[in-house]
């Protein structure tokens, strides 16, 4: 490395690993908002209106991320959480249709998505399943309960605004801009963000995911942090199960979250995550998820064709993921 | 076997045994009901009208059954031919896939398996189906744009969300909407090449992208199915410009949360099928057959267009709300 | 066959140059190979010989400078490129595919097929053929590779090799995972290669197995060639001066230490496969060594005794009757600290910044209630690494852009990191330059003279009899006898870890 970039090493190692996503999702707005004012001078791209719509639509694919940032980091992957995400939300709304007390329902929900975390966990570490296999499974088993409390049917239930609102716009004029979710998307990010780099456990983790041998010969519990990370994760998909609910109307569907896994995998990815484990950033995830649905915004906006719209998004994920790549691969 | 495995298998064997849903038997005729999907309300209709079918039926019974999820047309096919392994009498089926369902259902009719259509045609005439059971769903399509051209005064914006690239009953609503709404000259379509798809969330996501594109120069809204007129409506609610009851949405199929949207005006139209009478009508034609009494061809199931007005009289109340 | 120039002449490599971006790791560097001779590089890590041993093998092309084989350039664009032409580089981690096996392994890339279908038949009896032709005809060429040990692992390696028509076969640090009798059988089958006419360029940190197997040798220093000639003109002191600039007695420094109270009681210790009953006492500020061939129970012991392999029988404690071999985290938590063999598989997260690794085992130094102090850690990784003289650019850089020296020295420090009062390090030495060797024996010196205890495990007997305090030889899992350094000498070594008699 050359003698003027010793200098920035240390202030850039913060956002090393968010660096790329952002780059990505400026040059996506800036392609949308460029064709905006070319091709659709009456309605621009960059209004507070979409940007609080994309907020929005980023909160449950985000939320998930969140969960699957740390699984990966720590070396295992999930491909259970789409239905995790439709068992927490249907239990959810049985729980709020059966008539329990709203915050009682969403303390079941998350202790649901932390115990189906936690059973993905046991799998891995007590029966020593390869992760992707242990949730392949798992992702069958849950769905299929999803469908059997909901027996295969959408449940509408009533929910305070609290609740049942997170995904409502704030009243015209407010100053919370964005809906209570997506708030509450980025304070956990945040938080998450912090334990990652700054917590022993986060370096435990880390460690974990970078060589699993190596964390055990240094007395890391191998075993328990990759319990926690996968109750962790199933928490933090419950919250993404309580979006969807709130979403859908108040209506906890048991067909939700089909291919969440993907996309969640694919945020994380794209915010700079080796599936190999040990490398990965909470910050650069959230702008992988934010980038995708921007570019699927932004596909409506500028009137891409459907088909189009798919193969620009495949073609987009695969040069970010391979600029990323080179980025990493760089040093001799 | 080795004993260690013994308790297991006869555990699981009893677990199977448990869980299996297939009635006894005694019954002389034992047929295959397979619809699009399980989740949608629309689907519970049905069942609940071939039920009531094989109730009626001492010489019938019925195994329900449909893939996971609804637009999962490789788990349809499989089950399919699963259901032909089997050795069903017969089979009522809702094609996923107008073109993909062809070979199956060839296959059941060399095996000599009788096959009655319902909900959704086969892109292949003269296969010799015994029936197909459906709503006339171009005549839905037309009943929906002429009713959204009314209540426009034939002059507006209008978009169209589609369901799902390959769904013949949902792509001939649109194209009847569409010739409706083509008669109107004042009426012009600003968007109609979206899908909704399965997921309603995503149904949801793709709305809100399509409100704030036009929405702030749009009247009307037609969807052609269930869940991406309830993601529709659902967008149309939040949205911070109060969209919903200003912006007319005219749907196809109810549930509850629909029926919701018809009373408090969000909802402005909704172009009823009878689900209950197709599922009723699918097994009773498949009995005909397999009793040898003649069957007609085409069987239509009716279409009733539910308004904000009208949506307290019986026969659209029993059609709004099919499970009551 | 032979070139034009002087006869015999395989590979001759002219003025090479190469560079990685401000880095320059090769100057002008000259040497050949001629057939029937094992030529050895030497030189320190970082002096270029693995660059110029890509070179070779057609890994990195020069900047400058020409290559010649047969006296036709040589311009490889890849290894496998390199291959085709005859010129074989054995890394010093194995490249076979483990599941397959030694005869499929021995074709992989250039399968004996007809219309796409491997003659299976044709390939084990070709197979069986090189193999003989080694020496090792006891090879069923049936067997996976990943059931073989090591040291079969690389006779398969070289056999690929020959099979392929090589005739300059690049060797690196073949010796470093192979105990004493297998690096016998390995001298004896390059010997039998050589006087086949290939050209071996061969190299190792050894001087002396180099002078066991090496005809003529080259020394590297910073890229350049410091100097070189018939190994027999040179002596050890002059090829140790030409590699690091100082004499050989500088390579064993001894700091002056006694062994006092004693610290691990061990009764009865038995793992999984070795250690089998041993009883041990350790001292406070003594260096016990142990010896063995590879798979005689030494780095067993070690990792049952630290709780990384379970214990099936007796005990260790702590002088205080804490007791020992639970768990890595206990083990830890009791002032036991292990440097693994396995660098790059269990030493070390490669991936992770060197403050990482460093404070890994001893994260609880640099955090206050769960929360990481980054200002300590980094502290104590600049500290460390400056005690130790760690080549880094920052305690951010990632592990894996050091040199194997310069990682090993990380792996050490994390010990000194955790302040562990009993240290097992098992090879530490193993793949580092002269150089570095020095620095850590020195360090361990300080660390008994401190009152530490540390137990070594080498296969380099030089080490184990001039670092060492005591040295117990294992055979079979069974530590059979243990004396004080000065009443060992090599061969008694040799003899007692091969099972011979007095």
């Amino acid at each position: 490395m050359s003698q003027e970039r010793r200098g920035i090493a240390r202030a850039g190692s913060w956002l090393r690993g968010a660096f790329a996503p952002f780059v990505g999702l400026f040059v996506v707005v800036a392609l949308f908002t460029v064709y905006g004012w070319v091709a659709k001078p009456e309605s621009q791209f960059l209004s507070a209106f979409r940007m609080a719509l994309i907020a929005k639509q980023t909160a449950i694919v985000g939320v998930t991320a969140l969960g699957a940032t740390l699984v990966v980091l720590s070396g295992g992957i999930d491909l259970s959480v789409g239905s995790m995400l439709a068992l927490c939300t249907v239990v959810l709304a049985q729980a709020l249709a059966g008539g329990v007390d709203p915050l009682a329902a969403l303390g079941l929900t998350l202790a649901v998505g932390a115990a189906a975390g936690a059973v993905n966990g046991l799998l891995v570490t007590r029966l020593r399943l390869v992760p992707f296999l242990a949730t392949l499974g798992t992702m069958l088993l849950f769905r299929g309960l999803a469908e059997e409390i909901a027996a295969q049917q959408k449940i509408p239930a009533p929910a305070p605004a609290w609740l049942g609102g997170l995904l409502d716009p704030p009243a015209p004029g407010s100053a919370w801009l964005v809906c209570d979710g997506v708030w509450i998307v980025a304070a956990l990010a945040l938080v998450l963000a912090f334990v990652v780099r700054r917590t022993v456990f986060g370096r435990h983790v880390v460690a974990v995911g970078s060589n699993a041998a190596t964390a055990r010969l240094c007395g890391v519990p191998v075993a328990r942090v990759q319990m926690v990370v996968y109750a962790l994760g199933g928490l933090l998909v419950a919250l993404g199960g309580v979006f969807e609910f709130a979403n859908l109307s108040r209506q906890g569907n048991p067909m939700s979250g089909v291919g969440l896994e993907l996309e969640a995998i694919a945020a994380v990815v794209l915010g700079g995550a080796s599936l190999g484990g040990g490398r990965g950033s909470i910050v650069g995830a959230m702008a992988g998820a934010l980038l995708m649905t921007t570019l699927r915004s932004g596909c409506v906006y500028a009137e891409v064709p459907d088909p189009l719209q798919k193969v620009l998004i495949g073609g987009i994920l695969l040069a970010a993921i391979a600029v990323d790549r080179r980025r990493a691969g760089a040093s001799p | 076997m080795p004993r260690a495995l013994l308790v297991p298998f006869v555990l699981a064997l009893a677990l199977l045994a448990a869980c299996s849903g297939r009635p006894d038997g005694g019954a002389k005729y034992r047929i295959a009901v397979i619809p699009k999907g399980t989740g949608h309300e629309f689907w519970q209709a049905v069942a609940k009208g071939a039920r009531a079918a094989d109730a009626e039926l001492a010489d019938l019974e019925i195994v329900w059954k449909g893939p996971a999820g609804e637009g999962d047309t490789g788990a349809q096919i499989a089950l399919v031919e699963s259901f032909l392994a089997d050795g069903v009498h017969g089979l009522c089926l809702a094609p996923l896939d107008a073109r993909a369902l062809v070979a199956p259902v060839r296959q059941a009719l060399r095996r000599n398996v009788p096959v009655v259509v319902f909900d959704s045609g086969l892109a292949e005439p003269g296969l010799g189906i015994v029936s197909y059971v459906a709503t006339d769903n171009r005549r839905g399509g037309e009943l929906a744009g002429e009713h959204l051209a009314a209540l426009l005064h034939g002059k507006g914006r209008v978009l169209v969300l589609r369901y799902q690239v390959g769904s013949e009953s949902t792509e001939a609503r649109e194209a009847g909407c569409l010739a409706a709404l083509a008669r109107a000259p004042g009426i012009e379509v600003v968007s109609s090449d979206r899908h909704g798809g399965p997921d309603e969330a995503k149904a949801v996501e793709v709305s809100e992208n399509l409100l704030a594109t036009f929405g702030d120069r749009l009247d009307g809204v037609f969807c052609s199915n269930e869940s991406s007129t309830a993601g529709m409506l659902a967008a149309l609610q939040r949205d911070p410009r109060r969209l919903a009851g200003r912006i007319k949405l005219v749907g196809f199929d109810s549930s509850a949360v629909l029926a919701q949207g018809l009373r408090n005006r969000t909802v402005h139209g909704i172009v009823l099928q009878d689900p209950v009478g197709m599922g009723h009508q699918a097994v009773h034609a498949m009995h005909k057959r397999l009793t040898g009494q003649p069957v007609p061809a085409r069987i239509p199931t009716g279409e009733v267009l539910a308004t904000p007005e009208n949506l307290d009289q019986p026969r659209v109340r029993a059609l709004l709300f099919p499970g009551s | 066959m032979n070139g034009p120039g002087e006869p015999g002449v395989l590979l001759r490599v002219q003025d090479v140059t190469k560079s990685f971006g401000a880095t320059q790791a090769l100057r002008g560097v000259s040497f050949d190979v001629r057939r029937g001779e094992v030529h050895a590089l030497l030189g320190e890590n970082g002096a270029g010989k693995s660059t110029l041993l890509k070179v070779l093998a057609g890994v990195h092309a020069p900047d400058a400078g020409g290559m010649e084989l047969l006296g036709q350039p040589y311009r490889p664009r890849g290894p496998a490129a390199a291959r085709r032409v005859g010129v074989a580089m054995i890394h010093q981690e194995l490249c076979l595919a483990p599941h397959l096996t030694v005869a499929e392994n021995l074709h992989l890339g250039a399968e004996r097929a007809r219309w796409g279908v491997v003659r299976a038949g044709e390939q084990r009896r070709a197979a069986r053929a090189v193999l003989a032709r080694l020496g090792h005809g006891e090879l069923d060429p049936d067997t996976r590779v990943e059931t073989l040990p090591l040291a079969l692992r690389q006779v398969v390696e070289i056999a690929r090799a020959v099979a392929h028509a090589a005739r300059v076969l690049i060797l690196d640090e073949p010796t470093s995972s192979l105990g004493e009798a297998d690096a016998a059988r390995l001298f004896a089958l390059l010997a039998e290669l050589r006087s086949g006419g290939l050209g071996i360029v061969y190299v190792s940190h050894f001087l002396d197995e180099v002078r066991r197997i090496g005809d003529r040798c080259t020394v590297l220093r910073d890229g350049a060639v410091a100097g070189g000639g018939r190994l027999d003109d040179c002596d050890d002191d002059a090829l140790v001066r030409l590699m690091v600039g100082r004499p050989l007695a500088a390579m064993f420094p001894r700091v002056p230490h006694g062994a006092g109270a004693p610290l691990v009681e061990i009764a009865g210790l038995g793992g999984r496969r070795a250690p089998l009953d041993l009883d041990l006492t350790l001292y406070a500020g003594e260096i016990l060594g142990l010896a063995g061939l590879v798979g005689a129970g030494r780095s067993e012991t070690l990792r049952c005794l630290f709780g990384l392999d379970p214990v099936r029988a007796g005990s260790a404690r702590l002088a205080g009757g804490r007791p020992l071999a639970r768990s890595p985290r206990a083990s830890i938590a009791a002032g036991v600290g292990l440097l693994s063999e396995d660098r790059a598989g269990e030493g070390l997260a490669l991936d992770l910044p060197v403050a990482a690794n460093l404070t890994l085992s001893g994260l609880g130094r640099c955090a206050r209630g769960g929360f990481l102090l980054p200002r300590a850690e980094r502290a104590a990784a600049a500290g460390h690494g400056a005690s130790l003289r760690i080549a880094m650019r920052s305690p951010d850089q990632p592990v894996r852009e050091l040199s194997g020296g310069n990682q090993q020295k990380v792996a050490f420090a994390r010990l000194l990191h955790q302040d562990a009062r009993v240290l097992l390090l098992d090879e530490p030495t193993r793949g580092i330059d002269v150089a570095t060797k020095a620095e850590l024996y020195a360090k361990i010196g300080a660390l008994a003279a401190a009152g530490r205890t540390v137990v070594l495990v080498s296969s380099y007997l030089p080490e184990l009899l001039h670092v060492c305090d005591r040295i117990a030889v294992f055979r079979r899992g069974r530590m059979v006898e243990v004396r004080a350094a000065a009443d060992w000498n090599e061969e008694d070594l040799v003899r007692v870890a091969a099972g011979g008699q007095r």
